[in-house]
Order: structure tokens, then C-alpha cells, then sequence
């Protein structure tokens, strides 16, 4: 380290360049619009090789599906921006939707069954980020135990029977549209904004950048470090459980089958493909959501393809540690 | 007498920016012990690193034996048999003294590890160490101390000719000092040749035979232990320029205490630190290398836990107490090592300007960040500091070291909290910028706020300070007035 | 610290409660389970909890190196598996002889450790996702090659798996022996002490002239083989490999790595006791819930509420690191000319 590097020449900005597309190159982080590139590559793949692809009914219907996908990526990217990460969203999605279904069954109200949905989570999610921040756990270790823990209990409480048959002013509401546009998609929308201002313009969205880039610094700047580093889990457990309402809703059940370990890998490879660094410091709620719509688009063509789900499985294992790796290889 | 064992010719070595050493000379005997003083950055622990392979110099020539010598790596000179012992010790806490000691080169019988042999041998150095230690003991239950003998240890191992040390006392007790020169007088006498490496005058008198000062990268003068006195050597390692101390110093009014501590201690690392801050002043803590000046203004601001320490600060004309945890909160600390405590290397300018300040750029109702409030106040300092930048947006970590420093002060300057602490804020910054800081630490105090100023640069202390306190081995050993001159200073810190 | 005075013996008070205070756990652990269940202390019970732990035990003492290096290797499951699917596919669309197989299963995992070695060290990715990756990869490309199906060993291999001398089980002997040449390793080779150096700061572990890239490299390698050679175990103890062989592996055996000792943080543990301490364990308890009349569903929750644990107490073990001060170049400080002198 004993040359020291020249300080780069950055041209001044045209008035035609817009702030945004400007900020996007001198940032000089090509990784902000490549998950865009991306997505626009995979799109059009996609709909050369499927006919009915381009038709709205299938937009809407890919729309949805991605949609609890990209809350939980949203998720599971705000952590990861913190520095961390989080394996046991499924889980705790699991059981959050499986406690609010038995409330409905036993004839419980609607409303305060999302409650149920959204509470279960955060609580479990805190009980996540308390173990990171205050108790020096390893993120990894504590939210992979905490996966086996919800995932188990799962699976018992419900003796492996889904619960269905719940009230239609559940189902109906969620699956419904609202001006014509169906409600996952809207909530996605909503909150992917919401975060994303949050994010990238207010001072807790700065510290979390700051506490994932360097924790040491951000402590001595007065960044309460660990405070945000406990919320961060507690909105992962949130998204969880918001994502908990709205598949409930879709599947018309709950079930353990909803917190297999598996969901974990769609989940990390939404935020990483996306652009959510796996290091700390870099991603938004918008990265998390393409990258959401990516994997999901992903996967519809490999089922269409018939590529066997093995297969998949490998394609999908070798894209997180290919995007993963180039991260790596870039931020040394 | 016979042509030194050990002769260093006309070393030269410069880093970006500073030349670190200017064609020294430096010799040694066998059987005897010599000691290498300077101030900081005098330049021994680069001469140093020299011989022991760690840097590699830019000319001259190293002898041993009247044979020339090419030392490219520590391996290198290991096979020339020269040992280092560093102040810093390369610890293993979960493993055995035996496993440390051969870790990087175990020998073999029947294809397993000979742990026969290496308890044979390393019972065998450890006493003469003096030690008893049962070579499976792992590290982490031995004092600094031991540790340190397991370093000596090690270093024996393979049979050197030359041994240096480097600042060895700093973390013994008396007793483990006293063992410590024990065995250096028997390493002497078996012929070896001792480089002692420090600035405690009362160890170098106790038991070097000659030594040799360096200042500013060059051999000022050095002689006979026997011929010398402490004055002698403090007039080397200074210099006899006088100063104008009253440089850039203008008289300031000062007011009432600020900040008081009493009693912080943390064992092993600070001792009772009760000092007061006033408002308006600029209090310079001085002190040499591993004086622990740094472990004040952390434990000061919570980075660094205590056992005990009581604290008081002045609010609303009453001095009231307050934990701890809430120190920082009316501090601003500039670290010493700004790329691993003070910067967000891949973030903006801007960013790391506003860090500190977050809260304040919102407009109190929502948590949002102000833009152009943030822009404007960003460049207001950029400019009041001077910071060579091409846009806000530019990443901090291809700003020189210099600019770095000064957006890590810009932070501080945009929070303005009443009490500073910085810790060698001009280190690496040029001259120019070095009087920017200067300026920047007058007017600060002049607009009433209290700064703890750490350097390890005589004159730049000295140049702004209201008074001194001195620290020594995590005590403050003395408090000095403004007119103290170079020579007090330089004794109360090497300790006569 | 406070040294005590020259010690002459080995013994430390701190080091025995650490390594061995997870045997009161087993201890206490046996002595519920013994009042709950009648017949719990049958010599069956007890070796076929040891049938059950042996392809774990064999697993775990490859993973220990990772671990110990502070890094992680979650496929290994999945290597167990794909190895185990090879093997097993080439011996029953090949014939070719079970030494043989043996020799390329083991081969195989020591290959996918190569992969997961060269992901980490020189692509530099954090080993939690790399392997998280090639957990899924290998998973992928076993279940594409077996077509999602059980492959049955001939039987003339079937009953290898559960051979029986007297009430000792082949297999919990090969598991044991595996242990001890492994603690061998650890404890006598250089490869096995600079795993440990590692753990204990990659920075230091280099000035002391470790090859830590080389080393780590290793431990990744060393993992895979002994997750292959614990697959062969698991194979043969079912009799075939299954689409779903190997799954929660690598949870059983970080489990029990924690359980005895090993700390995650690295640097820390010991194969023996430790790894059989932690096996004991975690086999005793499942078995004891079997027999208590729990669900099978209760398992991975206990599991991971043993983890969780056990991650609690290894964290408020973990020595808090001192604030070492290493003297790079560019920190020494050098006097400037005073701008006045000139």
C-alpha cells in the first residue's frame, strides 16, 4: 500500500444526463443497472422461447409468484446489507402462517390472524438479531439453528398436515385486485418503494450501509451499530411474515411444506443476482425485487424446458457462487 | 580491535512521501549489547526491519563477519542467523509452547511429529531462559511476560548470532524486566550481538554497553554507555534547534473545566488517568511509542471497555456525571488508523462527511436526509479544509492519505461536538496541510471547544498546545506547562 | 492473565472445564433418560446409538479441519451422496469391484473438496455461500444422475453394512479407528497443527510462516475425502443410496462438532474426546427421544435447539481478541521538517 493511487478524473455532468443515470456511472458501480441488463436479457430469452409468455394474463400470473418471493429477498437483502445474513426465513414464515391458519380454523378473525402472521415472525426474528448484536453469535450458525428450530416446530404442531379450508374473506381480500391490480403485486410495489426511500435516503437506511461497510468506523462515527443491526432482523422477520399472509392467501393453506430449507436458495439467489452483495454494504430493495423476478422467470423456464429439477438445482447453485465470486473478485 | 561482527553501510530507504533513512551506519560486536535510540519515526525500527529482511533498503550494504550479506526476506536473514525479537508478539493463545516454537517446521520420526525432540529442545531453551515451563502449556495461560521469553524462545531456536530486540520492556512487570536482562547478560556472554531497541534511557544505562541515535533518518552521534549521560542523549534524539514555540500559538482565553476523569484504569493497559479538559484549550498528550495514549482516547470515548473510571461533564455551567456508553456522545474522536477505524473506503465523499451527522441533515419530522442541505454542508468543509476532490461522489478510498484525513475531520467539524479528541490527525498529510490542521485546531479551540490532541511529533505538539501531559508505561507521569522545553519533555517521556 | 508459577505439569483448571464440561452434559442427559425409559441401558441400545453416529463421526472429524481453520463446509452431505451415488451407480451398471469403488468414492469427495477449496481460497468467497452452493450443486447433479432414484447395492454388498462381531458393529469399529487416525493427524502432523495456528489468527499463522492458503486449501480437500468415506458408511449401513441420502449431514455433524468442543470461531477443540463426546451426545439424546415415545417430527426442532445452545455457550466462551497492534509501514510516524526551520 505505498503508492497511492491518483484521484479519478470525473468529467463534469451534462445537462442532458440525467442525476440518475449520472450518479449510476460515476458511482462507478456497474452493479447498480446490471440486474436491469439482466432482466432484460432473461426477458427476452424467455419470451422468444415461450409463445404464450408475452400474454398479460402470464405477466400477472409471474408477477405473482414473484411476489413473496421478492418481499422475503427484500428481506433477506437488508440483512445481508447489514453485514449478516439470514437462513431462517422460511421458517419462520412457515410458522408464522401456520399459527395465524389455526386461528382462522378455530374460527378466529381474519384481521387478527394477518396479525398473528406478521407478530410471530418479528418476535423470532428479533430473537435472531438480539443473539447477533448482543450476544456476539455468528449470524449463519444462529439463523441456521433457528430454520431448524421453526422449520420442526412446523412439522409438530401441525403433525404434517396442511391447514386449508380457511375463510374467504382471507383468501378473497389478499387475491383480490384493487384498481385492478392484484394486491401481492401492489404490496410488493408499495413496500419495495418504501424500503428503497428508506434505504437510500434517510439516516437509518446510511447507517445500515455504514454498519455493513465498516462496523468498526461506523461505531466510532456514534452509528448505534448494534441497534441497527438487531432491526435488521426484526424487518427480515417482518417481510417474512408479510410474505406468510400473502402465500397463505395464494396456496389457500398453510403448511410445513412452506418452510422447507430449500426456499433459502431461491431467496439468497434473488438478493445476489439482484445485486445485493453477500459482503455488507451494498444492494436495494429494488435489486432485491429484479432479482426476485429473475429467478422466478428462471424457474418457469426450466419447469416449461422440462429441465429436471436436479438440474435446475445445479444451475441454480452454480449462479450464486458465479455472481457471489465475481462480487469478491471485484471488491478486493 | 577487530573489524565489527556486524556492519550496516550507508543504508538509505525512502517511503512515498518521506525518506526514512539517510545513509546510516551502524555497527555492532560480538558480546556486546547496543542500543539503537531515537524518537518516534527516528527511523530504527526501519534500520531494523532492514536487517531482519522485512524491508528492503534502497542502497548500501549489510556485513557480517566482513562478508557481504543479501537479506531479501525474514528467511533470509534467519539463515544469516539474525533474530528478531518484535514488540508485537506473533501469539497462538490455543496452542502448546512447543507447537508455537516449531510450527513452521516440525521434525518427523515414523511419519508423526517428534514431540520427544521438541520437549527435549524446548525444555532445554526455556531454561536457559530460566524457565520451568512444561513445553505443552498453552499460551494463552502464560503472563505477557512469559509469552514474550516463548518469542526469546523461539528466536534461540535457531542458534542466532545476532538477536534484536525491540522495545522489550513495554508489557513486563519489573520482575519479568529483571529476568529479561538476566538473560540478555548471558546471551552476551556467549557471544552474542545484542541490538536493543528503546527509548527508556534508565534500561539503555542499565545495560547496553554502547549506543547509537538516529533522528530524522541519520546517525547523529552515539559512543560508549560509560562516557555518556542522559542529557547527552536527549540532545541527540531532539536536536539543538531551538523551536519558536510560540509559532502559530496565540494566547486563548480559557474557561472552565469541560471534561474530568478520574481514576480510569483497565489492568495491563491504563493506570488511575485523572486529567481535566477546559473549555477552549488544546491539551497536547504526549508520550513515546506504547505509552498508551491512544488506549486513553478510546477508553475515553467506550471503544475500549475499563475497570473503573468516573467521568463528569460540564452541562449548563455544572459539571455532572455520566457513564461510559454516554461519553461519545459529546465527543468527536479521529482515530489514528483511518482506513480501518475512520473511513467507509468504498463510500462517497459525501457519505462519509455526513456520518456523524446523520440526524441533523433531516428536517426533525422525517427521517429523511436533506440533499442539498447535505451537498451544501459537505462543501463548505471541502472547502474550509481544502480537500482535493473532483466531486462529492468520489469514492474515498483514491483520495491520497492526506485528503482521507481530512474528510474524516470534516465528519467531526460538520457534527461539532464540544469536546475533540485526535489521535496524529497530520499523520502522513504534507506541510502544507499539517499547518492547514493546525489552524483548523486553533480556531476550534478559539470558538470554545476542548481538544485532546495526541502527536507524536514534537514540534507539532508543542506548537498549539496549552499544556502537556506526559505519559509513560499507561500513567501520566507528569503534567507540564506550556513553557516547557523540548529536553522536559523528551526526559519525562523516556523516563529519568 | 495471572501466570501461575512455573508450571511443571500440563494440568489447567480452565482448559479441562472447556474441553470436558460437555461430558457432565452427557452425563446428565443419560442419567434422565435412564429413569425415563426402562430399558435404556441395554448393550443394543448402546451400540446401535453407536451404528447410527458412525458415518457422522467419520464426516464430522473432516469437517473438524474446516472449522478449525474458522471456515464452514455445509456439503458435505451432499458430497457423502454424490460420491456415494457414483460409487454405487458404478458398481451396479459396471460391476466393477467394491475395492475399487471404495478407492473413486473416496477420490470423488476428495475432488469436491478441490472445488469447494478452490471457491474459497482462491476466489475468496465466503465459505458460508460457497458451499451453500455446492451443497445444492452436488445435491443436483447426484439426484441427475440417479434419476431420483434408490440405488441398490447387489446384495452380495448389502449386508457388509451391518456386520456384527458379537454385539460390535464392523462399521462403529471402522468409525473409531477413522477417529483415532484422524486425531493422528491432528495432532501429530504439521498439516493438522497449522490447521489449528489458522484458527487462531490467519495474520499471525503467516508471520509464523504458515502457508495458510495452502493449508485451508487442504482442510477443504480433507473434508471432502472424510464426507466421502462417511458416505460409504451410510451407504452401506442402509444398503443403497437414496434420493435424499446424506440430507441434514452436515447440521448432525456441526452439531456434534459444537457439542464437543470444537468452537466455530476456530482455533479451538479436539477430535478426541471432543468428536466422540459430541456424537455420544447428540445419538444419546435422539435415541432416548425414540424411545421416550417422541415424534419423529420432534427431531430436527431438538437438534436445533442443542445447536442453539451449545452456539451460546461456545460464543460466551470465545475469548475476547486483544487489540493487537501490528506496526505496518505506512504507520510509522516520521518527523517532518518544522516549517519554520526549513
Amino acid at each position: 500500500m505505498l503508492t497511492e493511487k491518483k484521484s479519478e478524473e470525473i468529467p463534469l455532468r451534462p445537462k442532458k444526463v440525467s442525476r440518475f443515470t449520472y450518479a449510476a456511472f460515476t458511482l462507478g458501480n456497474w452493479s447498480h443497472y446490471f440486474p436491469y441488463l439482466l432482466l432484460i436479457i432473461v426477458f427476452v430469452v424467455v419470451s422468444l422461447f415461450v409463445p404464450y409468455f408475452l400474454t398479460l394474463s402470464n405477466q400477472v400470473s409471474v408477477l405473482i409468484q414473484a411476489s413473496s418471493l421478492a418481499l422475503m429477498a427484500i428481506g433477506q437483502a437488508v440483512v445481508l446489507i447489514s453485514g449478516g445474513i439470514d437462513l431462517s426465513m422460511p421458517g419462520i414464515m412457515a410458522l408464522g402462517a401456520i399459527f395465524g391458519a389455526m386461528f382462522m380454523r378455530e374460527g378466529g378473525s381474519p384481521l387478527i390472524a394477518a396479525l398473528i402472521m406478521l407478530v410471530i415472525p418479528v418476535i423470532l426474528g428479533m430473537i435472531n438479531g438480539f443473539s447477533v448484536s448482543y450476544l456476539n453469535m455468528i449470524p449463519f450458525v444462529v439463523t441456521l439453528a433457528m430454520q431448524a428450530i421453526t422449520s420442526g416446530a412446523a412439522i409438530l404442531v401441525t403433525n404434517q398436515v396442511s391447514i386449508s379450508h380457511l375463510p374467504k374473506s382471507f383468501t378473497g381480500t389478499i387475491m383480490g385486485n384493487v384498481m385492478g391490480i392484484p394486491v401481492p403485486i401492489l404490496t410488493v410495489v408499495i413496500l419495495t418503494i418504501i424500503i428503497q426511500l428508506i434505504l437510500t435516503r434517510s439516516y437509518f437506511g446510511r447507517w445500515l450501509y455504514a454498519t455493513g461497510t465498516n462496523i468498526r468506523t461506523a461505531l466510532v462515527s456514534g452509528v448505534p451499530a448494534k441497534k441497527v443491526i438487531f432491526l435488521a432482523y426484526a424487518f427480515s422477520g417482518l417481510m417474512a411474515g408479510v410474505t406468510a399472509i400473502i402465500l397463505t392467501a395464494r396456496l389457500a393453506s398453510a403448511s410445513p411444506q412452506m418452510g422447507k430449507d430449500a426456499l433459502i436458495m431461491d431467496i439468497i439467489a434473488a438478493a445476489a443476482v439482484g445485486g445485493v452483495s453477500t459482503m455488507g454494504g451494498v444492494g436495494t430493495a429494488i435489486n432485491a425485487a429484479v432479482g426476485a423476478i429473475i429467478i422466478i422467470l428462471i424457474n418457469n423456464v426450466m419447469n416449461m424446458a422440462n429441465v429436471s429439477y436436479y438440474l435446475t438445482l445445479v444451475i441454480k447453485g452454480a449462479i450464486i457462487i458465479v455472481v457471489v465470486a465475481i462480487d469478491a473478485v471485484r471488491r478486493r | 580491535m577487530t573489524v565489527p561482527f556486524l556492519r550496516m553501510e550507508n543504508i538509505s530507504k525512502s517511503f512515498p512521501g518521506v525518506q526514512a533513512l539517510k545513509g546510516v551506519n551502524f555497527e555492532a560486536n560480538q558480546g556486546e549489547v547496543v542500543a539503537l535510540i531515537g524518537a518516534n519515526g527516528a527511523g530504527k525500527s526501519t534500520l531494523m526491519n532492514v536487517l531482519g529482511g522485512n524491508v528492503i533498503p534502497d542502497e548500501g550494504k549489510i556485513l557480517i563477519n566482513g562478508k557481504e550479506v543479501n537479506i531479501h526476506s525474514p528467511l533470509d536473514a534467519a539463515r544469516h542467523g539474525i533474530a528478531f525479537v518484535h514488540q508485537e508478539m506473533a501469539v497462538l493463545p490455543t496452542m502448546s509452547i512447543a507447537d508455537t516454537m516449531f510450527i513452521s517446521n516440525f521434525p518427523y520420526k515414523n511419519g508423526l511429529i517428534d514431540y520427544k525432540t521438541i520437549n527435549k529442545r524446548c525444555i532445554f531453551i526455556l531454561k536457559r531462559l530460566g524457565c520451568n515451563f512444561d513445553p505443552g502449556t498453552k499460551i494463552r495461560n502464560l503472563s505477557p511476560g512469559s509469552q514474550q521469553l516463548v518469542e526469546i524462545g523461539r528466536a534461540l531456536l535457531m542458534d542466532p548470532k545476532i538477536i534484536i530486540f525491540d522495545e522489550p520492556t513495554s508489557s513486563l512487570t519489573s520482575h519479568e524486566k529483571e529476568h529479561l536482562f538476566k538473560i540478555i547478560n548471558s546471551l552476551k556472554s556467549e557471544g552474542a550481538v545484542i541490538i536493543y531497541i528503546s527509548h527508556m534511557l534508565d534500561e539503555v544505562f542499565r545495560i547496553c554497553d554502547r549506543a547509537i541515535v538516529l533522528r530524522n533518518g541519520e546517525t547523529v552521534g552515539g559512543g560508549r554507555i560509560s562516557e555518556l549521560t542522559y542529557d547527552d542523549i536527549v540532545k541527540l534524539m531532539i536536536g539543538s534547534k531551538q523551536i519558536d514555540q510560540y509559532y502559530g500559538y496565540k494566547q486563548r482565553i480559557i474557561g472552565d473545566p469541560i471534561l474530568k476523569v478520574e481514576h480510569m484504569s483497565r489492568k495491563g493497559v491504563l493506570d488511575n488517568i485523572c486529567f481535566e479538559l477546559k473549555k477552549g484549550e488544546v491539551v497536547g498528550l504526549w508520550g513515546l511509542l506504547g505509552s498508551g495514549r491512544t488506549e486513553v482516547a478510546r477508553a475515553l470515548v467506550g471503544l475500549d471497555p475499563i475497570d473503573t473510571g468516573d467521568f463528569y461533564i460540564c452541562v449548563s455551567d455544572k459539571l455532572e456525571k455520566i457513564k461510559q456508553s454516554e461519553t461519545k456522545n459529546y465527543i468527536g474522536m479521529i482515530t489514528e488508523n483511518r482506513r480501518e477505524e475512520g473511513l467507509l473506503l468504498p463510500m462517497s465523499v459525501r457519505h462519509n462527511m455526513s456520518l456523524a451527522n446523520l440526524r441533523g441533515l433531516t428536517n426533525g419530522f422525517l427521517p429523511f436526509i436533506q440533499n442539498k442541505k447535505e451537498k451544501e454542508l459537505t462543501q463548505k468543509f471541502v472547502d474550509r479544509l481544502d480537500i482535493k476532490i473532483a466531486n462529492q461522489n468520489q469514492r474515498v478510498e483514491t483520495l491520497s492519505g492526506g485528503n482521507q484525513q481530512k474528510v474524516i475531520i470534516g465528519r467531526w467539524l460538520q457534527k461539532n461536538p464540544i469536546i475533540y479528541i485526535m489521535d496524529e490527525p497530520t499523520r502522513g498529510l504534507d506541510v502544507g496541510a499539517k499547518s492547514d490542521i493546525r489552524n483548523i485546531i486553533n480556531e476550534l479551540a478559539e470558538s470554545g471547544a476542548a481538544i485532546l490532541l495526541i502527536s507524536s511529533e514534537i514540534e507539532e505538539i508543542m506548537s498549539v498546545s496549552d499544556r502537556y501531559l506526559v505519559m509513560r508505561r499507561g500513567r501520566i507521569v507528569k503534567e507540564l506547562s506550556r513553557d516547557a522545553t523540548k529536553e522536559e519533555l523528551m526526559l519525562a517521556a523516556a523516563g529519568a | 492473565m495471572k501466570q501461575k508459577k512455573n508450571i511443571v505439569t500440563n494440568f489447567n483448571l480452565h482448559d479441562f472445564l472447556f474441553t470436558y464440561g460437555f461430558l457432565f452434559v452427557i452425563v446428565a442427559v443419560i442419567v434422565y433418560f435412564a429413569i425415563a425409559a426402562n430399558n435404556f441401558f441395554s448393550i443394543t441400545t448402546i451400540f446401535s446409538v453407536l451404528l447410527n453416529a458412525a458415518p457422522l463421526f467419520v464426516i464430522a472429524s473432516g469437517l473438524a479441519f474446516v472449522i478449525m481453520t474458522a471456515n464452514i463446509d455445509i456439503s458435505v452431505g451432499s458430497i457423502a451422496f454424490l460420491s456415494s451415488a457414483i460409487g454405487a451407480l458404478l458398481i451396479s451398471r459396471m460391476h466393477i469391484s467394491i475395492w475399487l469403488a471404495l478407492v473413486i468414492i473416496v477420490l470423488m469427495g476428495a475432488l469436491m473438496g478441490v472445488l469447494n477449496g478452490f471457491i474459497v481460497v482462491r476466489l475468496k468467497v465466503k465459505p458460508m455461500i460457497a458451499t451453500l452452493g455446492t451443497q445444492l450443486a452436488f445435491r443436483g447433479i447426484g439426484l441427475q444422475l440417479t434419476n431420483s432414484m434408490v440405488v441398490s447395492l447387489p446384495d452380495s454388498l448389502r449386508q457388509i453394512g451391518n456386520i456384527k462381531f458379537g454385539p460390535i458393529y464392523l462399521s462403529v469399529v471402522i468409525s473409531l479407528l477413522v477417529l483415532v487416525i484422524v486425531w493422528a493427524i491432528h495432532t501429530r502432523t504439521s498439516f493438522g497443527r497449522q490447521v489449528m495456528a489458522i484458527g487462531n489468527g490467519v495474520g499471525v499463522a503467516e508471520k509464523l510462516g504458515v502457508k495458510v492458503k495452502w493449508v485451508t486449501f487442504g482442510a477443504f480437500v480433507f473434508s471432502g475425502l472424510m464426507a466421502g468415506l462417511g458416505g460409504i458408511l451410510m451407504t452401506l449401513q442402509i444398503g443403497a443410496v437414496t434420493p435424499t441420502s446424506g440430507t441434514g449431514y452436515e447440521f448432525n455433524a456441526i452439531a456434534m462438532l459444537v457439542i464437543g468442543g470444537v468452537s466455530l470461531f476456530g482455533g479451538e477443540g479436539s477430535i478426541l474426546p471432543g468428536i466422540f463426546i459430541g456424537g455420544i451426545t447428540l445419538a444419546v439424546i435422539e435415541t432416548g427421544l425414540n424411545y421416550v415415545g417422541a415424534s419423529v417430527y420432534v427431531y430436527p426442532f431438538v437438534r436445533g435447539g442443542v445447536i442453539f445452545l451449545s452456539m451460546f455457550a461456545d460464543a460466551l466462551k470465545t475469548r475476547v481478541k486483544p487489540r493487537v497492534k501490528m506496526m505496518t509501514d505506512d504507520e510509522i510516524v516520521f518527523s517532518t521538517v518544522h516549517p519554520i526551520e526549513g
